[in-house]
């Protein structure tokens, strides 16, 4: 019995104790503060990343929209090219793509970002179309000076203006006299025309096979580039050439088809100018010949094949006593 | 002797049930005054994350309208720098070779041409002669091929957008005439170019 009642004490005891053991443990609402304080936390710098994130592709697409901004004083007029460059304050890159399909003329996108801390990029902005402009250019380029310029492009009357962007540097080697004296005027600062003696850091580009590492030759009577950092092929007639030296040649070939379709609308209108300048007597005999060549293309070298027939219009209208269009250079 | 432990024994094990029941009740007190605290705590908290919440919707209101005003300020920029280089583009630029001069014979047959809508970055683009000038837009006499050269204005195209800034630019209109022989004709004319606005919702 004594033993029992001691036992039921001893019971009492150790609940009294189990109790007040309960009693001095963390209290509910510290861990419920520290565990809403973390939450919170959590959220604030979720979104502070967030606002930085945004705030960055912000900057990076103002920048891109800015950037083709720089295309329209390049517009040439009657110039034979235009140059000028931008540096920006850190190391930048800037993407580009072109995509033939999109409504008629086709487009070209770019997206631009920089660097943020150390060597790291920060968030990519928006892509940026450039519908009306035909960036002769590379996939990716990197680096704080972009060398922009331009050169029209007749067949036989005006086309386009083409527009290079560009930043590595070049060396050009064995280059024809017209393009050392065209690209040297332009003053450009990564085009370089050094001898057989002299060294060059960049990307080599050459005008007859040789021994010099060339990245790129140029087969001018032949009509076409080997770019041998791609593995490919792509045919040229007239500036041209420079589309096909200094570009990707998938945005080579794809700007080719956008400049055709570009060139069967004015092809388009020329045809209606012509019935209509006969009402003040003025007759022009390109018509026929003119028709002949509007229609898409496949790739550069069905451009190329056209020569004959472009060649041809040119000399109709040279001899026609009242002209179609006057600024002609094809051929050039 | 027995007697007394026994009821000694019994007063503890009542006492203690009677300290049981006390921390008891203790604890059911301090159970509802942790409830109130966590209540309160909760509603701290709501009011917290609605201050914040508020101040970052105000700062995203800020920097939006800010994006938005950037946003068209970089179209108006980019429709004025294509407008001026517009009259020397193949469509428009004039036979012989002048700068800023438009071919009213080339520009005659864009009327119809609907694809250069999404070519060029304006909403609108309109050249008016120098006859319309001082013209109404009802009296303005609308250009096309059975009525050029006896009219007032070019309607290139209008994709009637709503929010939309005109941006003008002098030009000279060329056009092919006939007196004893082809000639050129010029006249003053002003390039109008509508850029869509951006407008914050």
């Amino acid at each position: 019995m004594i033993g029992l009642l001691l036992l039921n004490r001893n019971s009492n005891k150790m609940k009294i104790r189990k109790i007040k053991k309960k009693a001095i443990a963390m209290p509910f609402n510290w861990i419920f503060a520290l565990v809403a304080g973390g939450v919170i936390l959590f959220l604030s710098i979720y979104a502070a990343g967030k606002f930085i994130q945004t705030g960055q592709q912000t900057i990076s697409t103002e920048t891109a929209a800015r950037f083709i901004s720089l295309f329209d004083p390049l517009e040439t007029g009657l110039a034979a090219g235009k140059a000028q460059s931008i540096t920006f304050r850190k190391k930048s890159k800037i993407s580009f793509d072109c995509i033939e399909d999109y409504r008629f003329f086709g487009r070209q996108r770019l997206n631009f970002t920089e660097q943020t801390f150390g060597k790291k990029y920060g968030e990519t902005g928006a892509e940026i179309s450039i519908k009306d402009k035909y960036v002769f250019t590379g996939s990716i380029l990197e680096g704080k000076t972009f060398y922009l310029f331009s050169k029209p492009f007749f067949m036989p009357f005006k086309v386009i203006d083409q527009t290079f962007v560009l930043s590595d540097n070049y060396c050009f080697y064995d280059a024809p006299r017209y393009i050392e004296d065209e690209l040297a005027g332009l003053k450009l600062g990564n085009v370089f025309f050094p001898n057989e003696t002299e060294t060059c850091q960049g990307i080599n580009v050459c005008f007859e096979e040789g021994d010099l590492g060339c990245q790129i030759i140029v087969y001018e009577n032949q009509g076409y580039v080997s770019n041998r950092i791609y593995g490919e092929r792509v045919y040229f007639v007239g500036d041209l050439i420079y589309g096909a030296i200094f570009s990707h040649p998938e945005i080579y070939e794809c700007n080719v088809k956008r400049m055709k379709r570009r060139f069967d609308q004015l092809a388009e209108i020329y045809l209606d100018k012509i019935d209509i300048v006969k009402r003040a007597n003025c007759e022009s005999n390109v018509g026929p010949k003119l028709r002949t060549v509007i229609g898409d293309i496949g790739n550069s070298r069905e451009l190329a094949g056209l020569y004959n027939e472009i060649e041809e219009i040119r000399l109709i209208n040279d001899a026609a006593s009242c002209k179609l269009y006057y600024n002609d250079r094809f051929g050039e | 002797m027995m007697q007394q432990v026994v009821s000694y024994i019994i007063m503890i094990g009542l006492e203690s049930k009677m300290k049981i029941k006390r921390i008891n009740k203790n604890k059911k007190m301090i159970s509802k005054k942790a409830q109130l605290r966590i209540q309160e705590m909760s509603f701290m908290i709501i009011a917290v994350v609605l201050f914040f919440a508020l101040v970052g919707i105000f700062v995203i209101t800020i920097v939006y309208t800010n994006i938005t005003e950037r946003a068209s300020k970089v179209a108006e920029e980019e429709t004025l720098a294509s407008l001026t280089a517009l009259s020397d583009t193949p469509e428009f630029s004039c036979v012989a070779t002048k700068t800023n001069c438009v071919d009213g014979d080339k520009l005659i047959s864009l009327l119809d041409k609907d694809i250069y809508q999404t070519f060029w970055p304006f909403s609108s683009l309109r050249v008016i002669k120098s006859s319309g000038f001082e013209k109404t837009e009802i009296e303005l006499i609308e250009c096309t091929i059975a009525n050029y050269p006896d009219c007032d204005v070019f309607n290139v195209y209008d994709k009637n957008v709503r929010d939309e800034k005109v941006i003008a630019s002098f030009v000279a209109l060329c056009r092919k005439d006939f007196e004893f022989e082809a000639y050129d004709k010029c006249e003053i004319a002003k390039m109008i170019a509508g850029t869509k606005l951006i407008v914050a919702k």
